[in-house]
């Protein structure tokens, strides 16, 4: 146990040195952070009291045990799926894993240290995400002091069960499977999870009217009569309890969910004792990479059009996508995702306007298309391609490649990626619809200068904020404020995107449809070219500066 | 040939590299010695352009690696003391990768290739994902890297580390053999034997500073015992006796 207590304090100590590497900023973080967490409670509380309100018209029924229970099921459900991605991550591929098996420590020390931190992380956020919605429910129904005491408790101990469930499938797995080859399978069955829920969130989408509404709406009941039977529902037991001043029972419930979650800690410590050493013992002793030895490839000639070095570094891109699982696993959500809306794309083509319609507002929608498809293909790969170089990028500082040639590079597959996307949504658009003049100049505007500009700015963006360190998953590398910065610059761009389409049709009254097609093809063109060059140059001089410590 | 004119570099208040001027002849090879920490690895990031010196310049062939870096790296062949490659290559698409970045035809770098592969004995490897490789074969794969565009200068940054007795000994006759051909060698090593067989002279540095340059000869000539072989000397001239003396008190 005092081992445990040791490795706590020391993830303790970590994570709140990670928050900076100075020590007073280290303070003013952690300050800053609690105040933000104060902020998102005051907030949630504040929202929580609103919905707590509402009630369901005529009967006058309260939603407060509705709302409260979706926002316990939300919790579960993010905390069950990601908990086998977290945990596994956790157990298995901690940096320190080699560190600590080096030392005398028990295996089931180390597992119980990982165990409980974890749980504490997952605590921190439910604590300002989920307790408010509890204290509100307080502050409504004038509960008193238990209430918030044990509804803290049972937040605080809310991730220990989905979190021991990943541990009860993981454990026993990761003793027959390696750990590496399990988490691909894990990742693979989360986007397949994650692209379901869009597909049929897109399906269900009434406006498309794919299903009927009468079958949605039995879909729906049936969903919520089995909602008493989710895990949750304890939740909402105590808590009315607790609020009505059943003091006893809620009490009793409480102590009900303490014996399982108790239960379950138990169960993982037994598993563990039997099953963590073995998964463990294969990091430690199987090497999973397959030794393939390859055939002299067929040289891939796709780049051959372009200088020497620019195609060296884009061809070695694409050997690195194809091979690397972490790179290709992470473009495969984005290409999947991009095929669910590819479907959607041609069911909303189909849908002809009537002419009546002041806008032809599913012409809106096929722009959309485009900027969005771009987005993906382009702005959301190219950052991830400029990272994975890592700490292999001395290879290219000590070279003869200057720093435009490199940025250039990384910009071709991104590029090629988002412009072949936009051809196919394109070829579509032409044989479903039929477009008039003006609409196809206005779509290969945005099909031909989206996928530069996003590349552009994926790229250029990434290169004002280098970082080259080794990282198993390079998606991981990409510093927040890129990913924010680049978020913002995404949005404006579907912003520009969307005034164009009503300066076009203030352009099609005066000058109509052809001349007002030509006018916003030069435009875009020109403004992509000019955004385009110019972050370019900005991310090749700022590559001039980089040092390779 | 390499030159270094006042090159300094901190990192804030700590001062890496002082004012080092050193010269490296065509046909030399110069041994860079130093404690850990003592600046010899910022030197060789400032040689090859990976660092920027926050003062002073190198000059590589005569070129200036601050004005004219691409044209400067073009002549470098760099080693560094980790062998950081890209793992989802294979050996011969890293050193055809690295060829084209210098402009390497095919054909030549082809033939340059399986030179090299038959050199280290790597034939049977050079298909094979770098991942597979062990430490040592990494580290024979950067070292190939680094010859396959022929340059004129060859900075290496701990040559022999994680390399078996062998390709030690094979690295070493390559050191001697380019030097023989008229290339600039600048290594920098912990490994005293092979800086006192094989360099023709030696520069050793200390918390930023050169302190002592020269043939063994010569640098023999400034120890207080003139028989006094490298170690003794590094460790006298570098303030290592302490740990000596220590090791002594401490009875091993």
């Amino acid at each position: 146990m005092k081992n445990v207590l040791i490795l706590l304090r020391t993830n303790f100590r970590i994570s709140y040195n990670s928050l900076a590497k100075n020590k007073k900023l280290r303070l003013i973080f952690a300050i800053g952070i609690g105040v933000a967490g104060v902020v998102a409670f005051y907030l949630l509380l504040r929202l929580s009291r609103f919905l707590y309100n509402l009630k369901i018209p005529l009967v006058n029924i309260s939603l407060a045990p509705l709302i409260l229970n979706i926002v316990m099921l939300i919790a579960f459900i993010y905390l069950l799926l990601g908990s086998f991605s977290i945990m596994l991550s956790t157990l298995y591929f901690s940096s320190d894993t080699m560190l600590l098996l080096s030392l005398p420590l028990k295996e089931r020390d180390v597992f119980l240290g990982r165990f409980v931190f974890t749980v504490f992380e997952e605590s921190i956020w439910l604590l300002f995400l989920m307790y408010p919605f509890f204290v509100g429910y307080g502050v409504v129904n004038q509960a008193n002091m238990i209430f918030y005491a044990e509804t803290l408790l049972f937040v605080l101990l809310f991730p220990v069960i989905p979190l021991a469930v990943a541990v009860f499938v993981i454990l026993p797995l990761a003793k027959k499977i390696h750990p590496r080859k399990l988490q691909n399978i894990i990742m693979v069955i989360n986007v397949v999870f994650g692209i379901l829920i869009v597909g049929t969130m897109q399906i269900a989408n009434p406006s498309y009217q794919i299903v009927s509404k009468d079958a949605l709406t039995n879909l729906f009941s049936h969903g919520f009569s089995l909602m008493r039977f989710l895990p949750t529902n304890i939740g909402v037991y105590l808590t009315m309890s607790l609020a009505e001043r059943n003091i006893l029972i809620g009490t009793f419930i409480f102590a009900i969910y303490l014996v399982i979650s108790a239960g379950a800690f138990c169960f993982c410590i037994l598993l563990s004792l039997n099953t963590y050493k073995e998964g463990l013992g294969k990091i430690r002793t199987v090497q999973y990479v397959k030794i393939v030895k390859r055939k002299a490839e067929k040289e891939f000639k796709g780049f051959s059009f372009l200088p020497t070095k620019i195609k060296a570094v884009a061809e070695k891109d694409v050997k690195m996508i194809r091979r690397d699982q972490k790179l290709s696993v992470s473009i495969f959500p984005i290409i999947a995702y991009l095929a669910v809306f590819f479907f959607i794309f041609v069911v909303v083509l189909g849908k002809k306007p009537s002419a009546n319609e002041p806008l032809d507002l599913s012409f809106f929608t096929l722009l959309f298309f485009f900027v969005f498809s771009s987005y993906m293909a382009s702005l959301q790969i190219a950052p991830m391609l400029f990272y994975t170089e890592s700490r292999s990028v001395w290879v290219l500082f000590a070279s003869k490649i200057t720093s435009q040639e490199l940025l250039w590079s990384k910009f071709v597959i991104p590029f090629l990626l988002g412009e072949a996307m936009n051809a196919l949504f394109f070829i579509l658009m032409i044989f479903v619809r039929h477009p008039s003049i003006n609409m196809i100049l206005v779509s290969v505007a945005l099909a031909l200068f989206l996928p530069f500009i996003f590349s552009t700015i994926g790229v250029s963006t990434s290169a004002m904020f280098p970082v080259f360190k080794e990282v198993k998953n390079p998606k991981k590398i990409i510093p927040g404020k890129v990913v924010l910065i680049q978020t913002v610059m995404g949005y404006a761009m579907f912003g520009i995107a969307f005034g164009f389409f009503f300066l076009n049709n203030l352009l099609v009254k005066v000058w109509g449809g052809t001349v007002a097609g030509i006018a916003i093809f030069i435009l875009v063109g020109i403004l992509s070219f000019a955004i385009g060059f110019s972050l370019m140059f900005v991310g090749s001089r700022r590559l001039n500066y980089v040092e390779i410590q | 040939m390499i030159e270094t004119k006042n090159l300094t570099k901190d990192f804030g208040k700590l001062l890496a590299v002082n004012n080092l001027n050193i010269t490296v002849n065509s046909g030399e090879i110069y041994g860079f010695l130093g404690p850990n920490g003592a600046g010899k690895t910022t030197t060789i990031k400032m040689l090859t352009g990976l660092l920027k010196p926050t003062k002073g310049t190198a000059l590589i062939d005569g070129i200036d690696i601050l004005k004219d870096p691409i044209q400067a790296k073009g002549h470098i062949g760099l080693i560094p003391d980790s062998p950081m490659v890209y793992q989802k290559l294979t050996g011969r698409e890293f050193l055809y990768f690295v060829a084209d970045i210098f402009e390497v035809q095919r054909d030549s770098a082809k033939k340059k290739a399986n030179e090299i592969f038959e050199m280290f004995s790597l034939q049977d490897k050079a298909d094979v994902m770098i991942e597979n490789y062990s430490y040592g074969m990494k580290q024979k794969i950067v070292i190939a890297a680094a010859l396959i565009h022929n340059p004129s200068v060859l900075i290496f940054d701990e040559p022999t580390v994680g390399l078996d007795p062998g390709s030690a000994k094979l690295v070493k006759d390559l050191l001697r053999a380019l030097a023989e051909k008229g290339k600039t060698i600048f290594m920098s090593t912990h490994i005293l034997e092979i800086a006192e067989r094989m360099c023709d002279r030696i520069g050793i540095i200390n918390q930023g500073e050169l302190i002592a340059e020269g043939t063994i000869k010569e640098l023999r000539g400034k120890a207080k015992d003139k028989t006094a072989n490298l170690e003794d000397l590094f460790l006298e001239l570098t303030g290592g006796e302490d740990t000596k003396d220590l090791i002594k008190f401490l009875g091993y």
